[in-house]
């Protein structure tokens, strides 16, 4: 395999001794096929150990490398840092947008985390079934499945937040993780949610806040619809906003 | 677990609303221009020849219809482009009620100016 020698322009910010970011480079030696969480591994372990970054699992499955790579938000695990190269032969690498920055590459995803619980992901029983008292399936038919079988490949990693321009304008808006995770429950015929999630979904900062620009959908590293959720999403928030009086 | 509850209830209404206007619009618009323009290709626009035309129901709706569908939809749009800033969400009712306002003095503003066609005279506006 041809090695070459790439640059790797990094974002650092350290809060105890940095009054502000700094661009730091650092040459590294690639091959192709080579991803960029590999020359990040690289930089951190033969020329600077203060590098801070998320990894995890290294197969695009935990969401745990996503960061600004060229100018895009994408797991670094995935991204081979020959695609990415710019006319200087540099690989930029920032931290994820609209999550503030804590440490170099390490974001703050609280307000991530909170629209999460907010949309309630998680099967709600029917309020009127009498509890049970022996062991059940609660098995879901095949082709019900189908409908919501991408929206649960979701793996957290908030590149679609990062993407999202509503995102980076109102910091309100629930933001396309938390409305695609809603509409994997509200799609599924074994939940009986629609009422507490429509507080939440029904609202000026939920579902009517996405303006369709498909960033999150073009961004998405494991391919769902997001864009397409949220549409079905509103169409369902059209009958329980109108019914309910939703307000103008 | 709930967290913190943001932004405020509603928004179905004006999300339905826009594209039932636009569609409404959409007619509204290609009619409007076929009567203006090719209905009559080449003979001069003067104001009794308006007139005979607004005389009939069909075209005062449509221009009527026009006007009104033109002012929601615009009106709502800036609405919707309003509330993106960051910090007027928490003025959503004043917006909406102002916006109501503007709309509402604007119909009667253009339906003022087509009163001389239909009545004779302007009704209070245009005196």
């Amino acid at each position: 395999m041809a090695e070459s020698t790439v640059t790797f322009r990094v974002f650092r910010y350290n809060p105890v001794t940095d009054e502000k970011p700094y661009w730091a480079l650092y040459p590294v030696t690639v091959e192709p096929g080579d991803p960029v969480l590999m020359g990040l591994m690289r930089i951190r372990e033969e020329q600077d150990g203060s590098l801070a970054f998320r990894a995890s699992c290294r197969s695009g499955i935990c969401g745990s490398d996503a960061m600004v790579i060229a100018g895009r938000s994408r797991l670094a695990c995935k991204t081979q840092i020959l695609h990415v190269l710019n006319a200087q032969r540099e690989v930029v690498v920032e931290p994820l947008r609209n999550l503030s920055y804590v440490k170099d590459l390490v974001v703050d995803q609280t307000p991530f985390w909170e629209k999460f619980y907010q949309v309630d992901p998680w099967l709600h029983e029917d309020p009127l079934s009498k509890p049970p008292t022996t062991e059940r399936l609660m098995q879901l038919p095949e082709s019900e499945f189908d409908d919501i079988s991408k929206a649960s490949d979701c793996i957290f990693c908030q590149i679609c937040y990062s993407e999202c321009p509503v995102n980076g304008m109102d910091r309100a808006f629930l933001g396309p993780q938390a409305l695609i995770k809603a509409f994997r429950f509200e799609a599924d015929p074994r939940d009986h949610g629609t009422p507490d999630r429509a507080r939440t979904l029904n609202n000026q900062e939920g579902v009517w806040k996405c303006r369709t620009t498909f960033n999150c959908t073009l961004s998405c590293p494991k391919g769902i619809p997001i864009t397409k959720g949220i549409q079905a999403l509103k169409r369902e928030m059209l009958t329980v906003g109108l019914g309910r009086g939703g307000g103008v | 677990m709930r967290q913190r509850q943001y932004g405020t209830t509603g928004g179905a209404w004006p999300w339905l609303l826009q594209r039932v206007s636009a569609v409404f619009l959409l007619v509204l618009i290609l009619l409007h221009l076929w009567i203006e323009h090719f209905m009559h290709l080449g003979a001069p626009i003067t104001f009794a020849s308006v007139k005979a035309r607004l005389v009939h129901a069909v075209f005062a709706v449509i221009d009527y219809g026009l006007l009104i569908v033109v002012v929601f939809h615009g009106l709502n749009g800036l609405r919707t482009v309003l509330l993106e800033i960051p910090f007027l969400p928490h003025r959503s009712r004043a917006i909406t009620i102002g916006l109501w306002v503007l709309g509402v003095v604007t119909v009667i503003f253009g339906m003022d100016i087509l009163a001389p066609f239909l009545w004779g005279r302007p009704w209070f506006v245009l005196k």
